[in-house]
């Protein structure tokens, strides 16, 4: 952390994930992978008792955007997302 | 010594005291009444972390609020400690049974589920075998190892350059030694980038580089995961930040001048309350 850390600023990018497109995120995590700020993170919404969830249950997994504020806005995730499910923009306009 | 040998150390290092190995794990064995109010620190944590990435994404001013709460409770619960190599494999000697897992972080974070022969997590105690009630957690399954082969374990993952932890389930109760990176534990990373100093409290030892003895050869350069070891441009040597290092020794074991010392940090007063 630098020495600065106590100075944050709010996130410039503006992360969305349409979670209709991206339905089963494990079987394909091109963003989890290529993302260069470790920005997104998985989060398991089916959680049972004595059963192992299947990477192919659709709505199962999300990602999320957790580390928004450490997003360059570089890109690379919307590029390379093969449902088109990722839309970056600037919170600047 | 750290708070964690002050609250259960009993005399010992408190990694070192059997009797924090032999709880389950996460069963909260209080009366119904004894239990704070509120809802389960799981629960309450998933709130507070839910709260804190709001915030630093969007009102930054809220942060330090919801951070003191989260170090509070992450202490209490579910927080780790770097350890060094040695101190892992006396804990294994310690704890029963040793099995060894996929990382839920990297799992998380980087969407790796690991085979059986890539397994970067280690469970200790008996709730180990309860394993297949939260498969989630532990995807992919647990194998069973002896303290032998669990030593040769921290050994391939130390001479990768994983950091060793301890990792705390319903303090005090030791349930696993996490093999970790900046920044795929995330542990770490709270503690590095949300400064969630309880999600990774700092070892019992520093390291000091003999600058007679090294002779800048670059093997521990990279090894840090802390930022706490650097290449001193002017000297062409290691420069270790003695502030910054949580005492994991990733740089000493790939030393081969024996430059790298592992300090007790008792020995130097002004590092007794850096943590």
């Amino acid at each position: 952390m630098s020495p600065l850390a106590d100075e944050m600023k709010p996130a410039l990018a503006q992360i969305d994930v349409d979670f209709s497109k991206c339905t089963v995120p494990m079987t394909c995590k091109k963003c989890l992978l290529l993302c260069p700020q470790l920005v997104f993170q998985l989060v398991t919404l089916k959680d049972e008792k004595f059963k192992e969830t299947a990477i192919t249950d659709a709505g199962a997994y999300i990602v999320l955007p957790l580390h928004r504020w450490k997003c360059t806005l570089c890109g690379v995730c919307a590029e390379e997302c093969p449902e088109d499910a990722i839309t970056l923009t600037s919170r600047r306009g | 010594m750290c708070d964690f040998c002050v609250q259960y150390g009993e005399g010992t290092v408190w990694h070192q005291n059997p009797k924090n190995y032999a709880r389950r794990m996460y069963s909260d064995r209080r009366k119904k009444a004894d239990r704070p109010a509120g809802p389960p620190p799981e629960v309450a944590s998933q709130v507070l972390h839910a709260q804190l990435f709001a915030a630093r994404n969007d009102e930054p001013e809220k942060v330090p609020e919801i951070r003191a709460e989260l170090v509070e409770l992450i202490a209490k619960t579910h927080g780790g400690q770097v350890v060094t190599l040695d101190e892992a494999k006396e804990m294994v000697d310690l704890a029963s049974p040793i099995a060894l897992m996929g990382c839920v972080c990297r799992r998380v974070v980087r969407g790796k589920v690991e085979k059986r022969h890539e397994f970067t997590c280690m469970g200790l105690g008996v709730g180990m075998f309860k394993w297949d009630r939260w498969p989630e957690r532990y995807k992919g399954g647990v194998e069973f190892v002896t303290p032998k082969e669990a030593k040769k374990w921290l050994d391939k993952w130390n001479k990768a350059g994983y950091v060793q932890t301890l990792m705390i389930f319903d303090a005090p109760y030791i349930g696993g030694i996490c093999n970790c990176d900046y920044p795929t534990c995330l542990a770490i990373r709270y503690r590095m980038d949300y400064r969630l100093d309880s999600f990774m409290v700092k070892g019992h030892y520093v390291a000091k580089v003999d600058l007679e003895e090294c002779n800048g050869c670059g093997r521990c350069f990279g090894r840090c995961q802390f930022g706490a070891l650097t290449k001193e441009i002017f000297e062409e040597k290691a420069y270790v930040d003695a502030m910054k290092c949580f005492g994991c020794g990733v740089c000493q074991t790939s030393c081969n001048r024996d430059a790298i010392a592992l300090i007790e940090k008792s020995t130097w007063p002004a590092m007794e309350g850096v943590w």
